[in-house]
């Protein structure tokens, strides 16, 4: 029998050694491209091991199901809300709502079926194992399609990861836009009040300024022409991304949130100089 | 954080956790993955086998012992790559790698489990750096010359120390009922 050696130590349990670091994989890309991968794992939920056969509704396939009709009765936080002008109570109960709002979806072990549940914990829908993930694959493409035409300010099909959602954010004439809470993956793009996006020269420096409720991660990132050219991580309670044009053009800009929990950010500022 | 926090926080599933995993352990998963796979597939493919790895971590957290989490991820970054090249159809070749094993009584069976073992006690066996050099080649697929600049050795003692630890693994395997050939 022929055998390689290095195929029969697949199999073993051997001591990490000290490799210097070689190739150019990017760790950003790796850490996103993770993060994705677990806010799109079905949660298993324990509970499911107690429920009756005859309490479990009988697997079908819902290609018919509007999907974002499923996703407003399963979801109703939406990653983003504009605060001015709350009350700190209303605050404190949306971003209770907020933290707490997350898509239930619970394997039962015995079967392999999946089953959507609302915030009250009612099942809306139940679907087979393969069922599901066709649902799963039509959903998430379905989804990003909506995401990919919510905007026309900037090309989303060139993003690395579309984001849950973009909202567009007027800028007032000072370089003022309104307080908000972002959940995490949600994207807000800047703009001035009445245009499409920035009309900057080579030299100008804009900066983007806010202030979070903790300390959180952002990612900012630079558009020109409504192509992605730039982008930076910020891990601060008070962020300030600063970007000098290097060539003329319309920009845009945007915040997107990579923290797990949600944040209420306030001062936001945009300056160009 | 230190790794035991990490460790329990992953458990937790607090997804600081994994990004301080990603962070500390990134460069050394990625490396792997690039000595298996860097000459055969692009870069979005090995950030996909990356993310893999640590997408393994999170959902096995709680099986990874404190002071393992960086043999366990090597580990996986090494099988997740050659899963890769195998399910594409590519192989990354390495010399002096086949053996062509039998029993000495036909009636039994070669078991790959039982040959994984003797495997590893040859390991065992051998005296560091030897041991060492047998693992960066075998185990990481690091290429001899990469080997010799780590390990402060010239080309021709890696080659023997490699040779060496086969000699080593072919007494141990005879030891245990089998017959080797090159």
């Amino acid at each position: 029998m022929k055998i390689r050696i290095s195929d029969i130590m697949n199999q073993m349990e051997c001591p990490a050694v000290e490799l210097q670091e070689q190739g150019s994989i990017s760790l950003w890309q790796v850490r996103e491209k993770t993060l994705h991968k677990i806010h799109n794992a079905p949660v298993e939920g324990h509970f499911m091991r107690k429920m009756s056969r005859a309490g479990i509704a009988a697997a079908v396939l819902v290609f018919c199901v509007s999907i974002t009709t499923v996703a407003g009765m399963i979801v109703k936080w939406n990653g983003f809300a504009y605060t001015d002008g709350l009350s700190r109570r209303e605050k404190e109960a949306l971003m209770e709502e907020a933290g707490t709002a997350y898509a239930r979806v619970m394997v039962d072990e015995r079967d392999g079926s999946v089953h959507y549940l609302d915030q009250d914990g009612n099942e809306v829908m139940s679907l087979s194992a393969a069922g599901a993930a066709v649902y799963e694959v039509a959903g998430k493409a379905a989804a990003e399609q909506a995401v990919v035409e919510s905007t026309r300010l900037i090309e989303v099909a060139l993003l690395p990861l579309i984001p849950w959602s973009i909202t567009e954010v007027e800028t007032t004439e000072e370089g003022r836009f309104a307080d908000f809470i972002l959940g995490n993956g949600h994207m807000l793009l800047l703009h001035p009040a009445g245009e499409d996006g920035y009309s900057l020269v080579e030299g100008d420096t804009v900066t983007v300024m806010l202030d979070a409720d903790g300390e959180c991660r952002l990612q900012f990132r630079v558009y020109r022409e409504g192509r992605p050219i730039a982008e930076e991580e910020s891990r601060a309670g008070h962020h300030s991304f600063q970007f000098t044009v290097e060539e003329g053009g319309r920009y845009n800009f945007s915040v997107m949130h990579e923290s797990s929990d949600p944040h209420i950010f306030t001062n936001c500022s945009i300056a160009v100089n | 954080m230190d790794e035991q926090k990490a460790l329990q926080e992953l458990k937790r599933r607090n997804e600081e956790a994994l990004i301080w995993f990603i962070d500390r352990y990134g460069a050394y998963v990625n490396t792997i993955i690039h000595n298996i796979a860097g000459s055969f597939l692009p870069i979005t493919d090995m950030e996909e086998i990356s993310s893999d790895v640590f997408f393994t971590l999170w959902m096995n957290a709680g099986k990874i012992s404190h002071g393992k989490a960086k043999a366990y991820l090597g580990g996986i970054a090494r099988n997740k790559a050659k899963e890769r090249l195998r399910k594409a159809g590519m192989e990354l070749p390495l010399e002096d790698d086949l053996l062509l094993v039998s029993r000495e009584n036909p009636e039994h069976a070669v078991q790959e489990q039982e040959l994984a073992r003797f495997l590893q006690e040859a390991i065992l066996a051998m005296q560091q750096p030897e041991r060492e050099v047998f693992l960066r080649y075998y185990y990481y697929y690091q290429p001899v010359s990469l080997i010799a600049k780590e390990m402060d050795m010239n080309l021709s003692t890696v080659k023997t120390r490699l040779h060496r630890g086969r000699k080593k693994l072919r007494v141990i395997l005879w030891e245990g009922g089998y017959a080797i050939e090159d």
